[in-house]
């Protein structure tokens, strides 16, 4: 572990907060498959970085969150029960800040412009296409039932849905996280 | 599995597309949130997951992206089609029904229309009995007025009273007893008038209006059907 000068204070681990939160937040709900689990392991992951932020350098805290933010995951997912941890520091922060990271979200998960944006492109789609996003995305069948119901070759089917994304992503315009 | 390196399950036949593509790290971070890898590849996605930023970064990218897709799609132009273009899996149609809140709606209105019904009914028996008593009203008055003919028309026109001049009957002016005698409502009567009637000792109701009726013969009465009960 490092153990230079360059050691986290807490004022670079509210920086972190606001800058890795919002990612780290959707790492974790995609691992949970559950919002409020994985707000639980966030709140977790900064818990330890308060306790042990003196060890980490600055140029490896993202992997570390991360590795962390996995393990809280892994953690929650082995609990039957969640647990309530009451984090002064970072209500604090969310003060600070007038928002916390599951405010955010909906703000960027609904933004309403990008919607339309995904709508009209999901409409522009090949219809073969567009049928296996939608069945896929919108009514959650899996692979193999859609290659069942369109009497398609599953490898087919994988692959409209995977071109299908490719072109979608590129609407999301996102920076690096 | 090694972070360069790249998963091989879940591949797609159309290497040669010009098309934009995924990255495989992404395609299968889409797989792992969609549920669609086995338990090995899960398992295997998920150590990646601790320390693989690029594997980190798709997970990230990709909740995202089907969570836009699923907010942007979930219009109903979007999710019709494919109804659209599935409609041969659908069962047969099955004869159309009315929508349940129509169908609890004509429950009610059926409830309504029998309730409208009772009223009628029960209002129109209540009509019939007030217009038949009316009717024996009216009925006892014209025999009245008859009976008051005839009679005025048996007597000498020295008696006859005008009929413009109505004038009070005392049914007391030959008696005795004079009115300042006469009780109140609340009053025993005395004397031999009160002696000579049936009354109840103990109450309230002997008076001198009910002397005044008991002294009248019943056949005053007989000839006024539907005045007296």
């Amino acid at each position: 572990m490092e153990t230079d000068s360059k050691q986290i204070a807490n004022p670079a681990i509210e920086a972190a907060y606001q800058q890795h939160s919002a990612a780290l937040l959707r790492f974790l709900k995609g691992i949970l498959k559950n919002e409020a689990a994985a707000a639980d392991a966030l709140q977790w992951t900064f818990v330890q970085l308060l306790e042990k932020g003196q060890v980490v350098s600055i140029e490896s805290l993202k992997s570390w969150l991360y590795r962390v933010a996995f393990n809280a995951a892994m953690n929650q997912r082995r609990r039957s029960a969640l647990e309530n941890r009451s984090v002064e520091q970072i209500a604090i922060w969310r003060q600070r800040s007038g928002r916390s990271p599951t405010d955010e979200q909906p703000s960027s998960w609904v933004d309403s412009e990008l919607q339309e944006t995904l709508r009209t492109a999901i409409e522009q789609l090949p219809a073969a296409q567009q049928q296996i996003v939608i069945a896929r995305i919108v009514h959650e069948k899996k692979f193999a039932e859609i290659a069942s119901e369109l009497d398609l070759p599953l490898g087919t089917v994988l692959t409209r849905m995977r071109t299908a994304l490719a072109k979608l992503k590129q609407l999301l315009n996102r920076e690096p996280i | 599995m090694n972070s360069s390196s790249t998963p091989n399950h879940w591949s797609t036949d159309d290497s040669s597309t010009p098309e934009p593509q995924l990255s495989e790290w992404e395609w299968l971070a889409f797989c792992y949130l969609a549920d669609e890898l086995s338990p090995e590849q899960r398992l295997a996605f998920e150590q990646q997951l601790e320390t693989n930023a690029e594997a980190q970064q798709a997970l990230v990218l990709q909740l995202e992206l089907t969570e836009q897709i699923a907010g942007a799609a979930s219009a109903t132009r979007l999710t019709t089609t494919l109804s659209d273009t599935l409609v041969h899996d659908q069962p047969t149609a099955r004869p159309e029904r009315l929508p349940r809140a129509l169908r609890s709606s004509s429950h009610k209105h059926r409830w309504l229309a029998a309730a409208a019904a009772l009223f009628i009914l029960g209002s129109a028996g209540i009509g019939w009995q007030i217009y038949r008593s009316q009717s024996l009203t009216q009925l006892a008055e014209i025999q009245l007025a008859d009976e008051w003919v005839y009679q005025m028309s048996q007597l000498p026109d020295a008696e006859r009273v005008p009929s413009n001049s109505l004038t009070e009957i005392d049914p007391w002016e030959n008696s005795e007893m004079a009115d300042s005698t006469l009780t109140s409502g609340t009053e025993k009567p005395t004397g031999e008038y009160w002696s000579e009637l049936p009354h109840d000792e103990n109450s309230d109701e002997n008076s001198w209006i009910y002397a005044a009726a008991m002294a009248l013969e019943d056949d005053d009465f007989e000839w006024l059907p539907g005045i007296l009960p």
